[in-house]
């Protein structure tokens, strides 16, 4: 690959690729270095792009695994964080939710709590807008897996919104 | 003295294309200097050195296998060239013909592909791979004892388009 | 899109059965849509949110270009070790032929001598770029062998292999 290519094609890529390593690790720096090391990975590998046919795909999976390892290495302060991810931790109710401020923040933090799966391939799929095959390739699970994470994260952010709007309904009678 | 290394290379270089009389290794000095092209060459020593190396796992043991009776590899590559069409029309018309066979040619809407080979006792002891994408241009020279259904076998076990390969060589450097 | 359809495509949504044509639909009929407070309102206006954000400007692109510029040049300087390697190797060659030309230069092993040039020095290295071009090889050469004109030519050789 020439510079040229790599300016017009992985470059444009980045902001992406920030999104996807933020959700994964929810801070802003760390981020940013993840999508440095990719970009640079993929410079540096820039000889055998003619092996791979979906270079965004192969971009996504490299920021994945790099933001993984940032995630694993015990060096990391938010050792906890992972902890969240594992367990099912819904378990902050949507009326605390609620006095977090305006409701994008609070779906932020809903989807923050999802588990790993969940959170990984919700962010694929309905923020970047990948197809199931390409999640698929870009986090090594299989379709169906992938197809019923997405199915769960959704309900999950949908049953507290739903919750939330009734709280937020009842709240409003209240006051008046 | 930088005069004397460079007649010398270049007469090293012109010898030893002289010697094999081998098509590939004159592309690969036509394209030596030029920075579009990616060049790799593997010599029979480091094929012998192969042998040394432990196997990681059962891919990598296959590999080893599939090489151990191999002498060399040439590889001219490019992914970014206006005139790969015209690189693959040109080189495919160098190679045929100098006693090489042609083994497959597929032509699709995305790249144009020809296998050459050359035999010796019913030993394939070349292969030639040409292959000319809409930018991509490519040219893989293998020799030695060459068994196509090992090779053909290789990415089966891998196919997902050399991501999981890449994933072990980040993991070797962790 | 109309209220009526809209319902629908949020039913299909919900249940998971959406195809990405039809949500990237929703989201675009949410981002024109006038304020609301209803759920599925705040709901996409936060993915249409979310995937619009972009964090890194062009000054993050001039750092990567920067350290793309560091790191070729650190490689040109490899290279030039590598060339002086070729020096050394071609002069070993050239006085190893002269020996071997003293007695029977002809007898000479072609295949054996086939690539005497090196790009890597390294063995491990040398061996991941044969197996990637082999796999690369390998997966054209199936990838051909479905469409090839002259099938029978491949599996003539396959066979002969088999025998051998």
């Amino acid at each position: 690959m020439m510079l040229e290519t790599f300016k017009s094609e992985v470059l444009p890529l980045k902001n992406r690729l920030f999104r996807f390593a933020y959700s994964i690790l929810g801070d802003h720096d760390l981020s940013k270095d993840v999508v440095q090391e990719t970009m640079l990975k993929v410079w540096e590998k820039r000889n055998d792009l003619l092996t791979i046919q979906n270079l965004e795909a192969w971009c996504m999976t490299l920021t994945r695994n790099f933001a993984l390892d940032k995630m694993r290495s015990k060096h990391h302060k938010t050792m906890a964080l992972i902890e969240n991810f594992d367990k099912e931790n819904n378990e902050r109710s949507p009326y605390q939710l609620a006095e977090l401020g305006n409701t994008l923040e609070v779906i932020d933090k809903i989807v923050g709590n999802l588990p790993l799966k969940q959170n990984e391939t919700f962010q694929l799929r309905d923020i970047e807008g990948f197809s199931y095959q390409e999640i698929s390739e870009i986090t090594g699970y299989n379709i169906n897996d992938v197809k019923v994470n997405i199915f769960r994260a959704r309900k999950t952010i949908r049953t507290n919104l739903l919750k939330l709007n009734s709280y937020g309904l009842e709240k409003s009678k209240n006051a008046s | 003295m930088k005069n004397l290394i460079i007649i010398l290379i270049t007469a090293c270089i012109g010898f030893s294309a002289n010697a094999q009389n081998d098509v590939v290794t004159k592309l690969f000095n036509d394209y030596y200097d030029d920075e579009n092209f990616t060049k790799i060459s593997v010599s029979s020593k480091m094929f012998e050195l192969f042998t040394h190396i432990e196997p990681g796992d059962e891919d990598e043991e296959e590999i080893l296998e599939a090489v151990s009776k191999l002498k060399g590899l040439k590889v001219i590559a490019a992914d970014s060239v206006g005139n790969s069409k015209e690189l693959y029309t040109k080189a495919v018309k160098k190679i045929s013909g100098n006693g090489y066979e042609e083994l497959m040619e597929v032509k699709d809407a995305e790249e144009d592909m020809k296998f050459m080979i050359r035999e010796k006792d019913g030993i394939i002891d070349e292969l030639v791979m040409v292959v000319g994408g809409n930018k991509s241009f490519f040219i893989l020279s293998l020799y030695g004892e060459i068994d196509l259904k090992k090779i053909s076998k290789l990415s089966k076990g891998m196919n997902i388009k050399g991501m999981e390969h890449l994933k072990q060589l980040d993991d070797n450097k962790n | 899109m109309d209220s009526k359809k809209v319902k629908t495509r949020l039913k299909k949504y919900w249940e998971g059965k959406s195809n990405l044509n039809e949500e990237n639909e929703l989201k675009s009929h949410f981002l024109h849509a006038p304020d609301g407070a209803d759920p599925d309102h705040e709901y996409f206006t936060y993915l249409n949110k979310k995937s619009t954000q972009n964090p890194l400007d062009d000054q993050f692109d001039d750092e990567i270009l920067k350290l793309i510029d560091k790191n070729k040049q650190s490689r040109k300087l490899k290279n030039n070790v590598i060339k002086y390697w070729y020096v050394a190797a071609s002069l070993a060659l050239v006085i190893s032929v002269s020996i071997i030309f003293k007695d029977k230069f002809i007898k000479v092993n072609k295949v054996e001598n086939v690539v005497e040039m090196d790009t890597y020095k390294d063995p491990d290295k040398a061996f991941e770029e044969t197996k990637r071009a082999l796999l690369l090889l390998s997966s054209k050469l199936n990838q051909s062998s479905v469409y090839a004109a002259q099938f029978s030519k491949f599996e003539e050789h396959q066979n002969n292999l088999k025998q051998n």
